[in-house]
Order: C-alpha cells, then sequence, then structure tokens
C-alpha cells in the first residue's frame, strides 16, 4: 500500500467499475460520491509522515510507486491539495445526480482527477505534459457529448494541449543539457521561453484563448466549469512546481515581470472581452482566463509574498465555478430550449429569481467583490500589486470595472420588466435546485467573513515548495 | 456588548413580525411588536450616550501576518448621533404608519424597516474599514430585496442598475481607499484613516449621497410616500454620513487645486439641490434635492477641514427632513410640528446646527461661504413653503392615530433637542451666531418681498409669473440631464457599442475557421520577438 496506489491507482480502477455501472446512473452516483468524499477525508485526516503508530508498532506508508520506469510520489505534504481535487470532483459529481450529464460523467470525472493528482506527483515532472494531453483527451466525452457535433471549440482545445505538449518536451529536452552550460547561458532563456509559451498554451493565455468561451458556450455547464475548474486548480500548482525546482527560472529576473504582465493583460482582455458577449454561458471563458490572471499575478508576487494568497483563492473560486454551473445547469434543466443567448435573458429574474441571481453572485464573487469569499484574498493581492508593481494597477483596475460593467448589463437584463405582470414560472425553482444554492450562499458567505475558519488550511498546499518564498 | 444587543433586537422584532404575518396575520400585533423593538432599540441608543466612546472586537482574519483585517463596531461622539436619529427615524415610521395599518403590506413594510435599521447601524458603528464595506453590501442587498419586487412591472426598474451600479462603484471605491490606507497604515481604523485615503472615503460616500460626482438617477421617479420608504431612503444616506464625518482634518491639504475643484463641485450641488428644494412641485418630489443640500453641508465641512461639523448638517438632514417627510397625511391642527422641526437646521445659537456653520463657512468668509449661506437661505425657505403648502383631504384620524401619528413627530423633535443638548461635545453652542442670524434674515427679507409684491412663494414656480420662464425650463433642464448624468450613460453606451463591433469582428476573426492559425502567427511572432532579444553564443 502507497500514497499513489490509494489516490491514483484504485480511483482508476474504480473508474473502471463506474465505467461498466454507466447504465445506472444513480448507483453510480452514489457510489461515485461516497468513494470521492472517503479520498477527501482520507487526504485531510492522514498524518502528514504518512506514520500510523499503534501502541506496539509504526506503520509507514511509502509515499512513491514506480511506473513505466516512472516515480509517482505523493508526499503528507501534498495531501491537501489531493484533497482539494478530489473535493472538487466530489462537489461536481453532487451535482451531476441532480442534472445528469452524462453517463459516463462519474466514471470519467474520477480518471481525470486521478490524472491531475499524478501530474502533480510524477517525477520527473516534465513527463506530466504526456497526462495533460491524455486528461485533454478524456474530457472529449465530456465536453461533446454523444450524437451531438464536435465542437470546433473542442477541437482547438485539444490542438492547443497538443502543441502546448510539444513546447514542454522541447523544453525538457533542451534542459537535458543544462547542467554543462553555464547559468548566463541563452540556452537556459530559450528553455524558459518554451516553458512560458507551452504554459501559455496550456492556461488560454490571450491570444490562446479561444476554445474556452466556445466551449463555455456549446458544452454542458457543469462538464466545462469541472474540467476548466480542476485544470486551473492544478495548472496554477503546477507552475510553482517548475519555479520551485528549476533555481535558474526562478532567478531569471524576466521571469515574474513576464508573469506579471501576463496575468495583467488577461485580466484587463477578459474584462473588456466579457462587455461585449452576446451568450451567458461564453462569460464563463472570461471568468476564467481573468482568474488566471489572477493567478499568475499572485505567482508573479512570490517574492513578496503573493503565494498563501493564491493558495487561499483556490477553494472559494471553485465554490464560485460551482455556483455558476449550478445555476445556468438549473435553467438549462427547467428551460430546456434556453439558449443563453441576451434576447432570451430578457427578465430572468422574474422567472427565477434564486438561480439568476445565483449567476451574479458567483461573477461578483470572482470578480472580488466584498462579502464574498475571494475579497479578502484579492483585497491583499491587490495591496501587494499596488506596493510591489504599481504601473499594472490601471490595468487591474480597468479589468475589474469592465468586468463590473458586464455584470451590470446582466443585472439589467435579468431584471427587465416583461412588459406585463409577471409571476415566477409556474413550476417554480425545485427546493433540489435551491437548497444547495443557499447552502453555498452561506458557505461563501462565512468564507467572505471570516476566512480564518478554512482558509488557512489551504496554506499547507504550498508545504511541497521549499524553495519558493512563501511568508 | 450592547451594540450586540440593540442590533440583534431589531433584526429579532423584524423576524417575528414576519413570522407572525406568516402564521396569522394581525396588522396591530405586528405594529406591537415593531414598536417595543423600535422603543427598546431607540433607549438602548440613547442610554449608550453615557458610555461613549465604547467597542466591541468581534475578531481579527487569521494568520494576522497575512491580513490586515481586525472587525470591530465602534461607537463614538461621531457616529452616534447619526445612530440615534437612525433608531428615531425607525419608531417614527412606525408610529407615524398607524395611520396606514389597514393596508395588508404594512406588517412587511415594518419588518423591513426593523432589518435595514438594524444593518444600517452596523454600518454607522463599524470600526474598520472592511467591517464598513460589510455593511454597505448588506445595506445593497437588503435594499434590492425590498425594492426589486415592488418594480416588477414598473420601468422604473430600469433604473434600478444604474442606483445599483453606482452603490457597487462607491463600495469599491471603499475597498480601493482601504487598500491605499494600508499602503501607510496596515489595519487602520476608521478612526484614524491616513489622509493619503481620504480621498477615496469622501468618494465613495459622496457616490452614494449623489454628490460627488453630482448623480440624480431616481429624479424621473414618483417618490413614494409612506414612511418605511422614507426610512429606505434615508438609511443608507446616514451611513455615509458618518463616513464623512471620520474624514481626515488634513483632506486634500497637498493637492490645492483638487480641493478647489471638489469645493467647487460642492456649492454648485448645494446651491443647484437648494434651489430645486425651493421651487420644488411638494416636499415629496423635492426630497431628493433636501438629501442632496445638505449632505453637500456635510461634504463642504469635511473639505474644509472641519468634518465632525458635518453631525450637525447630517443630523439635521436626517431629522428635520423627515419631520416634514412624515407628515402625511398632513392634519391642520398639528401642523406646528413639522415647523418645530425647523430648530434642527435653522442654525441660530443654541441650535442643532449651530455647531456646523464653522465647518461650512471655513475659517475665511469667502465667495464660496457666501454662496453656502444662499444655499441655505433657500433652504430655509422652501422648508417653510413645503410646510405651509401641504395640503390633504384628510381630516380626521383614527382614535390610535390621533395619539400615535403626531407622537411619531414629537419623537424626532424630541431628539433633535437631545442632540442639541449633549448631541457631542460643544453641540449645545451659539457657533457663528451671525451666519444664522444673516441667513434668517435674508430668508425673511426674501419672503417679505414676494408677500409685499403680493404673490407667493410658490408663484415663482408658475409659467406666467416668471417672466423668462422659457429660457429658465431650458437651462433647469439642460442642468437636471447634465447632473443625473444620463449623457455620461448615453456616451459610455456609444463608445461600448462601438468597441463591440471592432472586438465582435476580432473574436470572429480569433473564433472562426482559421483562428488557430491566427493563433499560430502569433505565437511565432511572439517567439521570434522574444528569441530575437537573445544573443547568440
Amino acid at each position: 500500500m502507497s500514497t499513489p496506489l490509494i489516490w491514483i491507482v484504485i480511483p482508476i480502477g474504480f473508474a473502471g467499475v463506474l465505467a461498466l455501472l454507466h447504465n445506472k446512473p444513480k448507483l453510480s452516483s452514489i457510489l461515485t460520491c461516497v468513494f470521492t468524499l472517503g479520498l477527501v477525508v482520507l487526504a485531510l485526516v492522514f498524518p502528514k509522515d504518512l506514520a500510523f503508530v499503534l501502541p506496539d508498532q509504526r506503520i509507514e506508508i511509502p509515499s512513491s510507486l514506480v511506473i513505466l520506469n516512472r516515480t509517482v510520489q505523493i508526499s503528507g505534504e501534498s495531501l491537501t491539495m489531493v484533497a482539494l481535487l478530489y473535493a472538487i470532483t466530489l462537489l461536481w459529481n453532487l451535482g451531476n445526480s441532480v442534472f445528469k450529464v452524462s453517463i459516463w460523467f462519474n466514471a470519467l470525472s474520477l480518471v481525470i482527477t486521478a490524472l491531475w493528482v499524478t501530474v502533480l506527483s510524477v517525477i520527473p515532472f516534465l513527463y506530466a505534459a504526456l497526462l495533460i494531453e491524455l486528461i485533454a483527451l478524456l474530457s472529449v466525452p465530456l465536453l461533446s457529448p454523444r450524437g451531438k457535433k464536435t465542437d470546433l471549440g473542442l477541437l482547438r482545445y485539444i490542438v492547443f494541449e497538443t502543441l502546448a505538449l510539444a513546447l514542454i518536451l522541447l523544453t525538457g529536452w533542451m534542459l537535458s543539457g543544462v547542467s554543462a552550460v553555464p547559468a548566463a547561458s541563452p540556452l537556459l532563456l530559450r528553455a524558459s521561453i518554451m516553458l512560458l509559451f507551452g504554459f501559455a498554451l496550456w492556461i488560454g493565455a490571450f491570444p490562446f484563448h479561444s476554445w474556452m468561451p466556445m466551449i463555455s458556450q456549446t458544452s454542458a455547464p457543469l462538464a466545462v466549469s469541472l474540467l476548466l475548474g480542476l485544470m486551473q486548480t492544478a495548472l496554477s500548482v503546477f507552475l510553482l512546481t517548475f519555479l520551485d525546482q528549476y533555481a535558474w527560472l526562478r532567478n531569471l529576473p524576466q521571469v515574474y515581470t513576464s508573469l506579471r504582465w501576463l496575468g495583467v493583460i488577461m485580466i484587463t482582455f477578459s474584462g473588456l472581452a466579457a462587455t461585449l458577449q452576446q451568450n451567458l454561458a461564453r462569460h464563463f471563458g472570461y471568468l476564467i482566463i481573468m482568474e488566471t490572471g489572477y493567478s499568475l499575478l499572485a505567482i508573479s508576487l512570490t517574492p513578496q509574498g503573493g503565494l498563501p494568497y493564491l493558495a487561499m483563492l483556490l477553494l472559494p473560486r471553485v465554490l464560485s465555478y460551482f455556483l455558476w454551473g449550478w445555476a445556468l445547469s438549473g435553467i438549462r434543466q427547467l428551460q430546456p430550449e434556453a439558449s443563453f443567448e441576451q434576447g432570451s435573458l430578457s427578465g430572468l429574474y422574474h422567472t427565477f429569481p434564486l438561480l439568476s441571481m445565483s449567476i451574479l453572485v458567483s461573477m461578483l464573487s470572482l470578480l472580488g467583490f466584498p462579502l464574498l469569499p475571494l475579497f479578502p484574498q484579492k483585497q491583499m493581492l491587490w495591496l501587494l500589486t499596488a506596493q510591489n508593481a504599481p504601473e499594472t494597477i490601471p490595468f487591474v483596475i480597468i479589468g475589474g470595472l469592465v468586468m463590473l460593467t458586464a455584470i451590470l448589463r446582466l443585472f439589467r437584463l435579468f431584471i427587465q420588466p416583461k412588459g406585463k405582470k409577471t409571476s415566477p414560472n409556474p413550476a417554480g425553482e425545485p427546493a433540489k435546485l435551491i437548497v444547495p444554492i443557499i447552502l453555498m450562499f452561506i458557505v461563501m458567505l462565512a468564507m467572505a467573513i471570516a476566512p480564518q475558519v478554512i482558509l488557512p488550511r489551504m496554506l499547507e498546499i504550498l508545504a511541497p515548495f521549499t524553495h519558493l518564498t512563501l511568508f | 456588548m450592547p451594540i450586540l444587543v440593540i442590533l440583534a433586537l431589531l433584526l429579532v422584532s423584524s423576524a417575528a413580525i414576519a413570522i407572525s404575518d406568516a402564521l396569522k396575520p394581525k396588522v396591530s400585533r405586528s405594529w406591537m411588536i415593531a414598536l417595543v423593538g423600535a422603543a427598546i432599540s431607540w433607549l438602548g441608543v440613547l442610554l449608550l450616550r453615557l458610555y461613549l466612546p465604547t467597542d466591541l472586537s468581534l475578531f481579527a482574519w487569521q494568520p494576522e501576518s497575512l491580513f490586515n483585517t481586525r472587525l470591530f463596531l465602534e461607537i463614538n461622539y461621531d457616529n452616534w448621533p447619526y445612530a440615534l436619529s437612525l433608531v428615531t427615524l425607525c419608531m417614527a415610521v412606525i408610529f407615524t404608519d398607524s395611520t396606514r395599518s389597514f393596508l395588508p403590506s404594512s406588517p412587511k413594510a415594518w419588518a423591513n424597516s426593523l432589518a435595514l435599521t438594524a444593518v444600517n447601524l452596523l454600518a454607522l458603528f463599524a470600526g474598520d474599514p472592511n467591517m464598513l464595506i460589510f455593511a454597505w453590501v448588506l445595506v445593497d442587498a437588503l435594499e434590492f430585496i425590498s425594492t426589486l419586487p415592488s418594480r416588477q412591472s414598473d420601468h422604473s426598474a430600469a433604473r434600478l442598475p444604474t442606483v445599483f451600479g453606482v452603490r457597487m462603484l462607491s463600495t469599491l471605491t471603499l475597498a480601493a481607499g482601504t487598500v491605499s490606507g494600508w499602503m501607510v497604515q496596515p489595519g487602520f481604523a476608521l478612526s484614524a484613516i491616513p489622509s493619503q485615503a481620504g480621498i477615496f472615503f469622501l468618494l465613495a460616500a459622496g457616490l452614494r449621497l449623489g454628490v460627488l460626482p453630482l448623480n440624480l438617477p431616481f429624479l424621473q421617479s414618483p417618490e413614494e410616500k409612506n414612511g418605511p420608504a422614507l426610512l429606505l431612503r434615508l438609511s443608507p444616506v446616514a451611513s455615509s454620513l458618518a463616513v464623512i464625518t471620520r474624514l481626515p482634518a488634513n483632506l486634500l491639504a497637498n493637492q490645492p487645486v483638487w480641493l478647489a475643484l471638489f469645493k467647487v463641485l460642492t456649492t454648485v450641488a448645494a446651491l443647484y439641490a437648494a434651489g430645486m428644494w425651493l421651487t420644488g412641485k411638494n416636499q415629496h418630489n423635492a426630497r431628493p434635492f433636501w438629501i442632496i443640500a445638505l449632505a453637500s453641508f456635510s461634504i463642504m465641512c469635511a473639505l474644509n477641514g472641519a468634518a465632525p461639523a458635518s453631525r450637525a448638517w447630517g443630523s439635521a438632514l436626517l431629522l428635520s427632513g423627515s419631520t416634514l417627510f412624515l407628515f402625511d397625511p398632513p392634519i391642520r391642527r398639528i401642523r406646528f410640528l413639522p415647523i418645530l422641526g425647523i430648530l434642527g437646521f435653522i442654525g441660530l445659537p443654541y441650535t442643532l446646527a449651530a455647531s456646523g456653520w464653522e465647518g461650512l463657512l471655513g475659517t475665511r468668509f469667502t465667495f464660496g461661504s457666501a454662496l453656502m449661506l444662499l444655499a441655505h437661505t433657500m433652504l430655509v425657505l422652501g422648508y417653510i413653503r413645503h410646510t405651509f403648502e401641504i395640503t390633504g383631504t384628510v381630516t380626521g384620524l383614527e382614535r390610535h392615530a390621533r395619539i400615535t401619528y403626531p407622537l411619531g413627530l414629537i419623537l424626532i423633535v424630541q431628539t433633535i433637542v437631545i442632540l442639541m443638548l449633549g448631541g457631542w461635545p460643544g453641540s449645545l453652542t451659539s457657533g457663528l451666531w451671525v451666519a444664522g442670524l444673516a441667513s434668517l434674515l435674508l430668508a425673511g427679507l426674501i419672503a417679505s418681498f414676494y408677500f409685499w409684491q403680493g404673490a407667493q412663494i410658490s408663484a415663482l414656480i408658475q409659467k406666467q409669473n416668471f417672466r423668462f420662464y422659457r429660457l429658465g425650463s431650458v437651462l433647469i433642464q439642460g442642468f437636471q440631464n447634465i447632473l443625473s448624468l444620463q449623457w455620461l450613460y448615453q456616451s459610455l453606451g456609444w463608445i461600448f457599442r462601438q468597441a463591440a463591433t471592432v472586438g465582435l469582428t476580432v473574436s470572429r476573426i480569433i473564433e472562426g475557421e482559421g483562428g488557430i492559425l491566427w493563433s499560430l502567427v502569433f505565437l511565432v511572432i511572439l517567439i521570434t520577438l522574444f528569441l530575437a532579444g537573445v544573443p547568440t553564443p
């Protein structure tokens, strides 16, 4: 028994069982939720030294496993991140039990999560690029359900991920000679450029972002929010692995500046682009881009102590994505013909008050609006940015203001009177849709008012990165 | 702890009314719950005067090395007058609303009023910026919840995004001010706002009050006349005024140009609003101008480096204003009650606003001071005019309302007297008695002139008696259009549409069939650009 076996091999095996049960969605859902809950709880209670002390003996669980001559290592310090990834899967699988996105959702979500855990654990970590490509391919059935024409955005997603794979592997090849060249060698600069472009393609940085709004528009909101949420969370931490492992990379003076400007451009661009959207579902793509921008901004402030805020952003951000996915899926379930085009959104509040407000709340939360869970961390990030890179502040402000404009445009549409006295949807918003929203509001509110209750635990995600400035 | 008890009491009363109304509706029971809750809270706030200043630490965000926030509540001489005014207003609303107790919607309105008062008290008691930000968001959310259903089929709903947009902007401005303040003084309290951040706090409060920049989004909407609607409009004003009271003394001291600009804008706002108040059709239609005029007075105090003096004008805004606005239905026999409300802002020695003159006019009497004095005169004239011109068809009230209705108005007058006697150190003063006297004399002269001419003041606004009516109305209309910021929204809309056209074209190119090729071109260009700067070994 080893930690990779518990959190990677067994989940993949269990996903195989779930695949066999795909014709029994209810049972499959229950099994997935119970199983992932077990993985989350286990990851949270597992001793950090991976040792169980019994009265007469001490049992140590190995932290590594060798597969195909590559080592997969999950140390005790990495378990918080593992718990977070499986918690995300658990949350979305609960959602799937209500919305029934796809019969393969349970199995695939579990495999994809296990693969993301592998991405963060494989040694040498450059091989993670292959796994990320595999994740992209496994996402296809979720993003493009059977019977539907393959979407252009999905194809583009695969193309960009493949290009990123090439760039990252090329970096690996270039780095094989690093020990033999002087520190100031241009080879290092080229390698870092390749690496950064590889990352830019992975995370959908401008101008490689087009697939994000496209798949947000055409695919099921719950599936998109899960896949992009998992990807963003894992890749943010994966980038830290690079910075932690390669001293030459983090010591390059241009690296943090480049990351900062890339992040700021993404924040500004996403806000501007969001205001131009005619389709509600496409906003999600731009929200993801904005949040990736904030992640890069936090990483770029590593020497000034930006990383703790990155770690504490992860969970609240995921909750906001979930709220978004839930609300859109709810509207689509109650109104299967809903296209989310601007014209069809008029007066949505009067038909679905809570679902429409959930959309706005999730957007405001991601914007970092007060009394919502991303506010405490973003407020501190704004402070750090103002102190250390004041030249970027106007762009961050513009990005925020235009995103606020996009939210207000939606608000105006939602509350628009329909001409005659309207009454809520005759069928109403069923309790199974409303209760989770209310619970989510309460959790988000609690996180915003008292971030000290849950979020400090998220700082443990940073424990493995011993070479980076954490506090 | 008493602070929490007061807040809890108001919230519990609100919840009790909601539950009682849902289970077994009975208006008298709901009214009694509301009254008892409000009365005990009023007494509690009044007694807090004996323990000023006092604070209540809630908790600090952990780890403290990563956050600058320690949430706490504080009550001192800066916010206590507003707290008492607000609770008085709430209680007066419940008293006077007894004339509308036949309406089935009344209990819900009372429950809303109590909750709104509690949340606004939270904003008033906020000791640190984040507490204030949270309270403002709660206030807005509550206002949204209580406003929107009533505007479902109302075309004024179209203005709601503007109103809430301005509120959100003000909240974000406050957040920006907090960050700016933390750069020089991490974890500062509202009682010690760094001067660098003062401008953000001023703008945040100014935006909510509609003064800086002057904005009147609801100008064309009919003002609702009932008490709860008044509370809905005035309570957020109270929490914004409390921020102004706490602004640093050296606000914009290092930026004389900005200071001068803000003073000019504030003076223009005060003059315009006072003029519109004087010539308004009735007190309800002119209500937004009353708020803006007196809020401008408060802001001017802060700009003159005497922010604490703004308490006098702020309290006058809430108390004198509500005495007049709550006088509905207007019963002839008790018309003297709203007239007593004038005590709150007349500015004569040993009245409530006497201590506000020094802040309003500044240390030196300038042309700007004269204009503010003129604005004050117009406010006085307008108040008297509206009081005397109120007409109504109601000649009598139900038996219970004959007691409760005037009692509500008396309560407000009584609070004016309380604040006058001991609202804050130095509240009972002769102040700049010359200014109060000058304003009163000027008001007397203007009023006499019109009576001497055989015309009533209201005739001023009648077309046939105003020689340059057409020119004047065009000018006023144009000015109103400028101030309502519709031109700004329309211009932004035009810019947005143009940008959207360009943006959508670019988007179509990137997302079209050749999108991947375009992205590859970008990739190659960027890599080439980066590598071009690298010297080859």
